[in-house]
């Protein structure tokens, strides 16, 4: 069992050290204006000749994807995108399910044993947990007992991409770590397995026409069906599409408030014109940056927990239409 | 502080950004203060049903969050117009 998680965990390393030799070929930053370009000797001059809105641009830049494979062909603007290309938020997926069978595989192992190592015993609880409060009071028993490792995977898959884009990254050293769930285009291929879920599902418990028609509210007044039809039809879309911002959104607001917070060194250096005062206004703006860290820590389970909550219940609700 | 925001953008658009966050964030301060306190009120009157009003209580935060967020990226892009 030793042997297996070294060689996962080695299989991450690979994937990492991956990221970091392609991460640096291509940093996603926005143009650098010619003026800052003279003073590119040192890091310090240059961000602080950086024009307010240029610096700021540059640290949502990562909530835009760029591809890591292969290299360089959207410089090219007739190409168009390529169908098989890599982007850094498919590595960072794979990194997740990578440290999700690091951690899960010997927890598999574990069944059998008579003394299971104490993280196997935690994530076994971590996993009894969300069947038993998130998953059976929702759909009860028998029907949950089907759906509890969907759920139990989607949770964990989730709050191991939050928790890898709260690795701060190090550009001098080349290691670049990515928030997937910080962009939407992966938050919404998330939210499309739950909205098919709650078509098919719904569609195979009641019928075709039963689904529809289970989406009006019973006793509705003759004029008032086809308002509420096409009310409940956006509805329908409109949860998945909550699903998507509210997690997308969560993940990138965070991300952008630990950068405001380190920004303000910067611009607070700008304000009193540099000199030596300048390090003491690190001090109140890196104390801030830590305690949103900190915040942040909890928001990425916290988020991970709404999105499967809300999702466990969305299917539910579209098998059992009794409202 | 007008200046500053000016010159980021040129025009008034970091205006109506900051707006939109600010707006959003009453509304959700609203929505999550009345929800946090009808939650403490329960839990003090019924202390043997504080997990299920906590959870509960967390969940329906996150919607008004959501909410709040949806106005927040409103901002973003129209700051990055």
């Amino acid at each position: 069992m030793t042997a297996i998680r070294t060689l996962l965990l080695a299989f991450v390393a690979v994937l990492g050290s991956f990221a970091a030799a392609v991460g640096a070929q291509e940093p996603p930053v926005a143009q650098v204006p010619a003026a800052a370009q003279d003073h590119a000797g040192h890091d310090e001059g240059r961000t602080l000749v950086l024009p307010n809105d240029v610096f700021f641009m540059r640290q949502f830049a990562h909530s835009v994807p760029h591809q890591i494979w292969p290299a360089h062909s959207d410089a090219d603007p007739a190409h168009g995108p390529d169908l098989f290309a890599f982007y850094n938020v498919n590595l960072f997926q794979w990194v997740a399910f990578g440290l999700l069978l690091v951690l899960f595989v010997p927890v598999l192992g574990s069944f059998g044993k008579k003394n299971p190592s104490w993280l196997s015993r935690v994530l076994r609880g971590w996993c009894m947990w969300i069947r038993d409060e998130m998953v059976y009071p929702v759909m009860g028993k028998e029907e949950g007992r089907a759906w509890a490792p969907y759920f139990i995977f989607l949770f964990f898959f989730i709050a191991a991409m939050n928790c890898i884009g709260l690795v701060p990254s190090i550009p001098q050293l080349h290691f670049e770590t990515g928030t997937a769930t910080g962009t939407p285009f992966v938050t919404v291929a998330l939210a499309l397995v739950t909205l098919f879920l709650m078509l098919g599902m719904g569609i195979k418990h009641n019928g075709f026409i039963g689904f529809f028609k289970g989406l009006l509210p019973h006793g509705l007044p003759l004029p008032l069906i086809p308002l509420m039809f096409v009310i409940e039809l956006v509805s329908l879309v409109v949860k998945p599409f909550a699903l998507t911002i509210r997690l997308f959104a969560n993940m990138l607001a965070g991300h952008l408030v630990i950068a405001s917070a380190i920004g303000l060194v910067f611009l607070f250096t700008k304000m009193i014109g540099g000199g030596p005062l300048s390090y003491l206004t690190a001090i109140p703006s890196a104390g801030l940056a830590v305690f949103i860290f900190i915040i942040e820590s909890f928001v990425t389970l916290l988020q991970a927990y709404i999105f499967t909550l809300l999702s466990i219940n969305f299917v539910y609700a579209s098998m059992h239409q009794d409202h | 502080m007008l200046a500053f925001l000016l010159e980021s953008t040129g025009d008034g658009y970091g205006i109506g950004a900051g707006l939109a966050a600010g707006l959003a964030a009453i509304g959700a301060g609203l929505g999550i203060g009345k929800i946090g306190g009808s939650a403490g009120e329960g839990i003090a009157r019924q202390p043997e049903a504080a997990d299920a009003i906590k959870g509960n209580a967390i969940v329906l935060a996150a919607f008004v969050e959501g909410v709040a967020l949806f106005a927040a990226v409103i901002g973003l892009l129209l700051y990055t117009k």
